[in-house]
């Protein structure tokens, strides 16, 4: 007999608190570099592709395992794959599913810091008197620690990210309805708001220097999606889409399954779930894809641009940003408000990666709540020193290539076989479709069973392939950055050997309660 | 922007406001309990 698990308060809380967990950084930063990068509005048929064939469904196997296990009171995936799958080595292969969240949060939470730390420096003026794009990077990098232009060394830096954990644990501390959904619940509209009044003063700018009409936000939105076709016969382009839209949506983590663990047993998956996922494409596609590129095209023209975009996320939401809003009536306030959402985007998303280990000791080892908070923020706080300390090595880019890309790949094509085809098709379709408000189309039995774990397949291969080598490599990495990359592989394989422990140590309760 | 780019714009936009208006509209629906279907016995553990 299970003990009475936490549940979420209401239904319009649930959705909030999980489009919380996929509206991320990567919404308003990510997204519109690799549509400007890939095709423009061409990337966008790709990008739709990978969310009905891979996003959807996983989705949908997500919110179904979860409440599966929740219902005998399982809120991580070692107790959730030991129930579909009567293998010892099942509960074994669900760490994946607490490994890869926690993971992320080890270097997430130092970038959430950045966006605290930049929102109280639009207020203050901190960043005032920095007018140029490069410039702008010279104060990242010395905010980063790593010149000493603006700032004397980390300690700025280390504040705001202790602020950042204290508020993590905090919310966590506070359980379900009255942390992560209480989150959601305010910190979504405060999001939604934030980023529409942005968009409406985008969309509202014009050409900002007259006397250089070309430069305007039209020609920035159609820097975005004019569509170029030649792009679509590029596989990159296909596996970009498939990237964004694997990042984007949190499938492949693990933390899907673990708030949907606090569902009830009828409660509705089908539709719920979709409106998560809708939530997060409106966030990214109408939002997000409206405010950086074409803000930034209508100030700096299309070369300065392209060279901005080509840097990659950061430089764009860190260093070009904060140069425009100074440029702008009220810009203070207007970059408060873009680091603000930045902030509420990544704290929505880093307590949902933080759960499914708190879940796990609550559930398996039955520790208090209390304890299993604080032993998880404790061992999140320790490990993120290697990527605080050891970023300008490549750390935080070393944990974010074996986590972040080969790590939610392998596990989502993981989930999938268990949940589809060793738990059976039809069992996994019953699971989706019960409580169902709407039922979900039988096509996606189809997709689900075929189309999908190849899908998932393929991407493996490639990002394998592509980035593997040269990461397994080390190439072009100096014998002093290959300490640190060999520092955060060993405190991955760390973090994996407790993991393996713990799941050891609970395999008696995880067995029994199958 | 070129015209096709409007189109994309336009179209995308419009789907995807009117998706998640949907899912919005059915979730805060007041007749949006949960249920259960007319499922065959569960082949559940």
């Amino acid at each position: 007999m299970t003990e009475k698990r936490e549940e979420w308060g209401t239904r319009i809380g649930l959705v909030l608190a999980m489009a919380g967990n996929a509206v991320g950084l990567g919404n308003f930063l990510r997204f519109p570099v690799q549509a400007t990068q890939n095709g423009g509005g061409a990337f966008m048929i790709p990008y739709f592709c990978a969310l009905i064939f891979l996003a959807v469904p996983l989705m949908w196997c997500e919110w179904a395992m979860g409440r599966l296990g929740g219902e005998k009171g399982h809120g991580a995936t070692p107790g959730i794959f030991a129930m579909l799958w009567k293998h010892p080595i099942a509960k074994y292969l669900g760490i994946l599913g607490m490994f890869l969240p926690f993971g992320v949060t080890v270097y997430y939470c130092y970038l959430e810091s950045w966006c605290l730390a930049f929102s109280w420096f639009s207020l203050t003026g901190r960043y005032h008197e920095v007018t140029e794009v490069a410039k702008m990077k010279d104060f990242l990098h010395s905010y980063q620690g790593l010149n000493t232009s603006f700032f004397g060394g980390l300690g700025t830096a280390y504040c705001f990210f202790l602020l950042t954990m204290t508020a993590n644990v905090y919310i966590l501390y506070k359980g379900i309805q009255g942390g992560i959904e209480k989150l959601a619940n305010w910190g979504m509209p405060i999001l939604f708001v934030f980023a529409s009044l942005l968009v409406l003063r985008v969309l509202t700018l014009g050409a900002p220097d007259p006397s250089l009409p070309d430069n305007n936000v039209i020609n920035g939105l159609g820097f975005i999606w004019n569509p170029d076709f030649s792009q679509l016969g590029n596989a990159k382009v296909w596996l970009a889409a498939a990237g964004q839209i694997f990042f984007t949506t949190s499938v492949g983590f693990g933390a899907i399954q673990t708030y949907a663990s606090y569902l009830k047993r009828k409660d509705d998956v089908v539709v719920t779930g979709l409106s998560t996922t809708m939530t997060n494409e409106f966030v990214e596609v109408v939002l997000g894809g409206s405010l950086a590129i074409p803000i930034a095209f209508a100030f700096f023209g299309r070369d300065m641009m392209l060279d901005i975009a080509n840097g990659g996320s950061f430089n764009l939401g860190f260093a070009a940003m904060p140069v425009v809003f100074q440029k702008l009536p009220l810009g203070a306030i207007q970059g408060f408000m873009w680091f603000s959402l930045l902030f509420i985007a990544g704290i929505t998303s880093s307590v949902a990666l933080l759960q499914p280990v708190v879940a796990f000791f609550k559930d398996e080892l039955r520790w208090s709540h209390g304890k299993a908070v604080a032993v998880t923020g404790g061992i999140c706080f320790v490990a993120a020193h290697v990527p605080i300390l050891g970023l300008k090595a490549g750390a935080l880019d070393e944990i974010d290539f074996w986590v972040g890309t080969f790590g939610v790949a392998l596990f989502a094509l993981l989930e999938t076989i268990i949940f589809v085809w060793i738990y059976k098709p039809e069992n996994a379709w019953r699971e989706i479709q019960d409580g169902a408000q709407v039922r979900a189309p039988g096509f996606f039995l189809f997709v689900l069973k075929y189309i999908t774990p190849v899908y998932i397949g393929a991407l493996l291969i490639a990002w394998t392939w592509q980035q593997g080598p040269a990461v397994l490599r080390m190439e072009g990495v100096s014998a002093a950055d290959a300490a640190w990359r060999w520092g955060a592989r060993g405190l991955l394989v760390s973090i994996f050997a407790a993991m393996c422990y713990w799941v050891h140590q609970a395999k008696d309760r995880i067995e029994e309660a199958k | 922007m070129t015209a096709l780019g409007w189109s994309f714009l336009t179209l995308i936009w419009t789907l995807l406001s009117a998706l998640t208006g949907w899912c919005f509209y059915l979730v805060l629906s007041p007749s949006a309990k949960p249920h259960e279907t007319a499922l065959p016995p569960s082949g559940r553990m």
